[in-house]
């Protein structure tokens, strides 16, 4: 699966969460779906596979 | 919000398309769910800057080490690359949309060997340093058949 998939999952379950009144939730899951931005053609294996190469900054 | 609470989230949307039948969305938000366990005592904002911030680090980073002598050579044409890559990303797992792509690549007289190894590593998700242009071609097919593989594994 594609970022871009992933990310409209994401906006799904914002729509979901927002009308369900949790706006903590749908902002985190626009928060993230931030992260596929520009990058909507790798996939999510590759992705992971970037960060997982980073470490957290404290 | 933490990351951990927004892993919560993600496990409820994870059980939502379970439960729907949809496994791979299920499988891939659980991927992704694990690629943020390490951020889990960060705020989720804090966390997702930290992780734009590394990547753009990542696909920024300079071709040559210590070579300052031709600055004009040394300055990616961003340009090209940005063009060069939404094209060959483009493809998806399209071989005749790749080729073409490719074949654009190879034609642009105006693609150094500093840009292309940049297009190879953003392509490839590499963090080679290509010597040479055939290297770096011959690591942007690679990528591409693992990607149609990939893809194909999944369908």
């Amino acid at each position: 699966m594609k970022l871009g998939d992933l990310r409209e999952i994401f906006k799904a379950a914002e729509g979901i969460y927002r009308q369900a009144g949790d706006e903590a939730a749908a902002e985190a899951l626009k928060e993230v779906s931030s992260l596929c931005d520009g990058r909507e053609s790798m996939t999510v294996a590759a992705f992971a596979k970037l960060v997982a190469n980073q470490r957290p900054t404290s | 919000m933490t990351v951990s609470e927004f892993r919560t989230v993600l496990g409820n949307i994870q059980q939502l398309c379970a439960s729907a039948g949809a496994k791979t969305a299920a499988k891939e938000l659980q991927i992704f769910s694990d690629l943020l366990k390490p951020y889990s005592d960060m705020q989720l904002a804090k966390a997702c800057a930290d992780i734009k911030h590394h990547l753009s680090q990542a696909t920024a980073k300079p071709a040559k080490r210590g070579k300052v002598a031709d600055q004009s050579s040394a300055i990616p044409n961003q340009d090209a690359i940005q063009r060069h890559l939404t094209e060959l990303r483009g493809a998806g797992t399209d071989q005749q949309a790749f080729e073409l792509a490719f074949k654009k690549l190879k034609a642009s007289k105006s693609v150094k060997l500093a840009d292309l190894s940049e297009i190879a590593r953003q392509f490839s998700l590499s963090v080679t340093a290509y010597k040479t242009k055939a290297a770096a071609y011959s690591e942007i097919e690679k990528a591409f058949v693992r990607q149609a593989r990939f893809e194909n594994k999944l369908r």
